[in-house]
């Protein structure tokens, strides 16, 4: 028998409607500990709302989320909501940085919010993770005086601060040029690697799946489509999942054009 | 509670659940459900504004002043809405104060009694329009920028960024600008009252030739403190109202970027209203007609 870590994260069931229609319709997931999980899928699949329900910023009308074996109930907080968020860094699509603080101050929220420590013990420990994520030399910046790419780094820091047991990463490679994309992986490889968090990636970005997710799950009309590692994803012959997968094996430009018949 | 589903979420971001007694369950799916009736809606918005008010009055001042945050929060308010907008309300009142002079004085002069001047100009000053005019443009200025500011905030995910990060909304983003607004708006209706009066001696003393001194000892005669006290007692209200007013704009947002613009806009709006519909029902009331 093999010996398999238990799940850190599990969904149970999530089905969640937005004005009546199904966006997620009965969600299974499991999470093991130190465990790259990546949630893909097309735009509009349920991707981002498996987050936010995991994270509790959204109640699904169904279904649970188990979070170290304890139940999250409800979007207003609860003893175990709490402890979730405290062992949990999300970093959000956008960032979600505070535009009227610097970056600096960004990072050290969580640390000022949760812990009560002295001024220099917050500024040593932002400026570690912001050296993490390459920025020092832009603490001082505002979030709009920073590149997209920064800002993906950034958000990263903050959510990396109180040193999670999960990480919560969506889409952080989206718009990133492939050399930061690439530092991005790293560093989810190694926060695995050498921290043993667990890391839940959303993203549309097979190269880096392939680079570091343990196992997948392929989201299609709100339903889980696939689950498995990289090869047994591959072997999938779903149509949505090698709709989804052969993109990697899409026709050259040319070919595409050739294609077009006109309006 | 039959609350709208959006209302009773953003309810419980700001913890209005302890109020209206919205439990977290209920306080779930959010954005996906059709919106209320617009009576409906209106209605929902009053409660959760009443509710806003109450937790702001209960809680701005701890939520402020026990940490570190909430105290870099509310300085960081207290500029932005206080400090900031003293050189516009100075400005437009000392003209207003002026204004009335002229028309005051037009009225008087054919009696010899311009001197009576500065006795319009301090009492309408003080009692009525330094707390009005200071509150109306701390409405448009910062109302309108915190209904976009925490608008854009929500729309940006950083609300549900502070969520994560155990930063209560109440505590981080209201408390702060309920507790700078209570104060700022007094604070500011003082220098309003100030520089009205200045407008007024300005006219007379270059215009009617009256005697700076007369002026300033006919305000005095006739301006008590009693005066003074029911303008910034109003003013203090004006100040919550105005807060409640555009947190419940900013924070309820639905929508994306173009929303923004509308809370903005519906923040300077509804704490006009409020301000003067306030300001009526406690002029009626001071002076027993309702």
């Amino acid at each position: 028998m093999i010996d398999r870590p238990a799940p850190v994260l599990e969904t149970r069931g999530l089905v969640v409607r937005f004005n009546g229609r199904p966006v997620l319709r009965g969600i299974d997931l499991q999470a093991r500990a130190g465990e790259v999980l990546f949630l893909m899928g097309p735009s509009g699949c349920g991707k981002t709302t498996v987050i936010k329900c995991i994270a509790a910023l959204l109640q699904p009308d169904e279904g649970q989320v188990l979070f170290e074996g304890r139940r999250l109930e409800g979007v207003g907080g609860g003893p175990a909501v709490d402890a979730m968020r405290r062992a949990t860094g999300l970093v959000f699509q956008g960032s979600a940085l505070l535009n009227s603080i610097s970056l600096a101050e960004n990072v050290a929220l969580p640390l000022r919010a949760r812990l009560r420590l002295p001024p220099a013990a917050v500024r040593e420990v932002v400026r570690m993770k912001l050296a993490q994520v390459g920025l020092l030399h832009a603490m001082d910046l505002r979030p709009s005086e920073l590149s997209g790419g920064m800002r993906k780094r950034a958000g990263i820091a903050r959510a990396l601060v109180l040193d999670p047991r999960l990480l919560l990463l969506d889409e952080p490679t989206s718009g990133l040029d492939p050399v930061t994309s690439d530092g991005i992986d790293r560093l989810v490889a190694q926060l695995r690697h050498e921290l043993g968090v667990t890391v839940v990636v959303v993203s549309h970005d097979l190269a880096s799946a392939e680079r570091v997710a343990d196992r997948l799950v392929i989201l299609g009309q709100g339903e889980a489509l696939v689950e498995g590692t990289w090869a047994e994803v591959q072997a999938s012959r779903d149509p949505a999942v090698r709709s989804f997968l052969d993109r990697r094996a899409r026709p050259p430009a040319a070919a595409a054009h050739a294609a077009w018949e006109g309006p | 509670m039959g609350l709208d589903p959006e209302v009773r979420r953003r309810a419980a971001l700001l913890r209005l659940d302890e109020v209206l007694g919205v439990d977290d369950e209920a306080a779930g799916p959010a954005p996906r459900d059709p919106p209320a009736p617009p009576l409906r809606g209106a209605l929902d918005a009053a409660v959760v504004l009443l509710a806003t008010l109450y937790l702001g009055v209960r809680h701005s001042l701890t939520d402020c002043l026990t940490t570190p945050l909430g105290r870099e929060q509310l300085a960081r308010q207290v500029v932005e809405v206080g400090r900031r907008g003293v050189p516009i309300v100075v400005g437009v009142t000392f003209l207003i104060g002026a204004i009335i002079a002229i028309q005051t004085a037009y009225t008087l002069e054919p009696y010899g009694a311009t001197i009576y001047v500065a006795r319009g100009v301090g009492i309408s000053m003080t009692r009525e329009l330094g707390p009005l005019m200071a509150a109306v443009l701390v409405a448009a200025r910062s109302g309108s920028a915190i209904a976009a500011e925490l608008g854009s905030m929500v729309v940006s995910e950083e609300v549900e960024a502070l969520e994560m990060m155990a930063l209560r909304p109440r505590r981080f983003l209201l408390s702060p600008r309920f507790a700078a607004l209570t104060f700022s708006v007094p604070a500011l209706s003082v220098c309003a009252d100030v520089a009205g009066v200045l407008g007024g001696a300005a006219i007379m003393v270059l215009q009617y030739d009256i005697v700076a001194r007369a002026y300033f000892d006919e305000t005095v005669r006739a301006v008590y403190l009693s005066d003074i006290g029911s303008g910034l007692i109003k003013s203090v209200f004006f100040g919550a109202l105005i807060a409640a007013v555009a947190c419940r704009c900013g924070l309820s947002l639905r929508g994306g970027p173009e929303a923004v613009g509308r809370a903005a806009t519906a923040a300077v709006v509804q704490s006009i209203v409020a301000v003067v519909l306030f300001d009526a029902a406690f002029t009626f009331a001071s002076r027993g007609i309702l």
